[in-house]
């Protein structure tokens, strides 16, 4: 073999490696609709927490995708809506903090609106655009977890919901 | 098993040690001092980890802004705007063994950097926090007081 063929050769084995070990590079949407929060009354003003436990299924995605199987290698949060349900507003809070926690991954940091625009029913979180949350889609399920700063104290129990998107590529 | 009582008692006990697990590891949660006192952290469970959050704050008005604090050095731009007050500085700790939680982390809003971190009780009202950059010898330990006094 001449000398610029194994060099081409093994240029060619190279690029194949790195290609798998990049994985597919196939990026798709990962919607949670309707995820639900209760703050169960009394409660206090501050700072307030309340989590949403999500079982995730990427079936869908990788079907979509055509994908048998593969790990998620990376994911961000494109949206982030909350909607105050029942006859509660922004008026309500000061500010609202969204978080990912999993019992085997480090909680993450994602989103936050601060302070909120008055009399409104919904509130969009502006995300981070660097918190890596790839681990957590590898995992069977994770809480939601909002902060929410609330005014003053409430006897009413405030229920909100909240549609997330998340652009994840395996 | 031949002695149904015998089955009895091996039931009970392992209950009663699971019990035992689960309220020294529950310790932990409460309001705690760290020796500052500019801050109260509230220290809870989520899942089957620990999270400290920000509860009171002694100056909680940013003298520049005359607003409410945020977290203005955060590394992450997108959440500098994050409030204070309510801001989880103590990050997903484990139970290790009676008095001592590890595998956490700790946040110090005034330089925005995050530290690997353990946290030993010394007794129920004293926690060592330890916050620490690579390897646990290099780092400070500050003295933590429980806010509501606890019989020992």
């Amino acid at each position: 073999m001449k000398t610029s063929h194994l060099i081409s050769f093994i240029i060619l084995l190279a690029c194949l490696s790195v290609y798998s070990c990049s994985g597919s590079g196939k990026k798709g949407t990962y919607k949670i609709e309707k995820a639900n929060f209760t703050l169960e009354a009394p409660l206090f003003g501050g700072a307030n927490s309340t989590q949403a436990e999500h079982t995730l299924d990427l079936s869908a995605i990788k079907k979509e995708l055509g994908l048998d199987d593969g790990e998620v290698k990376s994911a961000k949060l494109t949206k982030a809506t909350i909607y105050f349900q029942d006859s509660a507003s922004t008026d309500m809070a000061n500010s609202i903090v969204m978080s990912l926690a999993g019992d085997n991954v480090n909680m993450a940091q994602l989103a936050v609106a601060n302070p909120l625009e008055a009399g409104k029913k919904e509130v969009v979180l502006k995300g981070s655009s660097e918190a890596e949350i790839a681990a957590f889609f590898n995992q069977t399920m994770m809480y939601i977890v909002l902060d929410v700063d609330l005014k003053n104290d409430s006897e009413s129990t405030l229920i909100l919901t909240a549609d997330l998107e998340f652009e994840i590529e395996f | 098993m031949k002695n149904p009582i015998k089955l009895l008692i091996i039931i009970t006990l392992l209950f009663a040690s699971n019990a035992t697990f689960a309220q020294q590891a529950d310790d932990l949660v409460g309001v705690w001092e760290p020796s500052n006192g500019k801050v109260r952290v509230k220290i809870e469970k989520l899942g089957t980890k620990y999270f400290g959050r920000i509860v009171w704050l002694r100056a909680p008005i940013d003298s520049v802004t005359n607003k409410p604090k945020v977290d203005k050095n955060n590394p992450d731009v997108a959440l500098r705007n994050v409030p204070i007050k309510g801001f989880r500085l103590l990050k997903d700790f484990s139970f290790k063994s009676v008095g001592e939680w590890t595998e956490g982390t700790i946040y110090d809003p005034e330089n925005g950097s995050t530290y690997s971190c353990t946290i030993k009780m010394k007794d129920k009202n004293t926690l060592d926090i330890r916050g620490y950059i690579g390897i646990s010898a290099f780092g400070r330990t500050d003295v933590w007081k429980r806010l509501e006094i606890k019989k020992q």
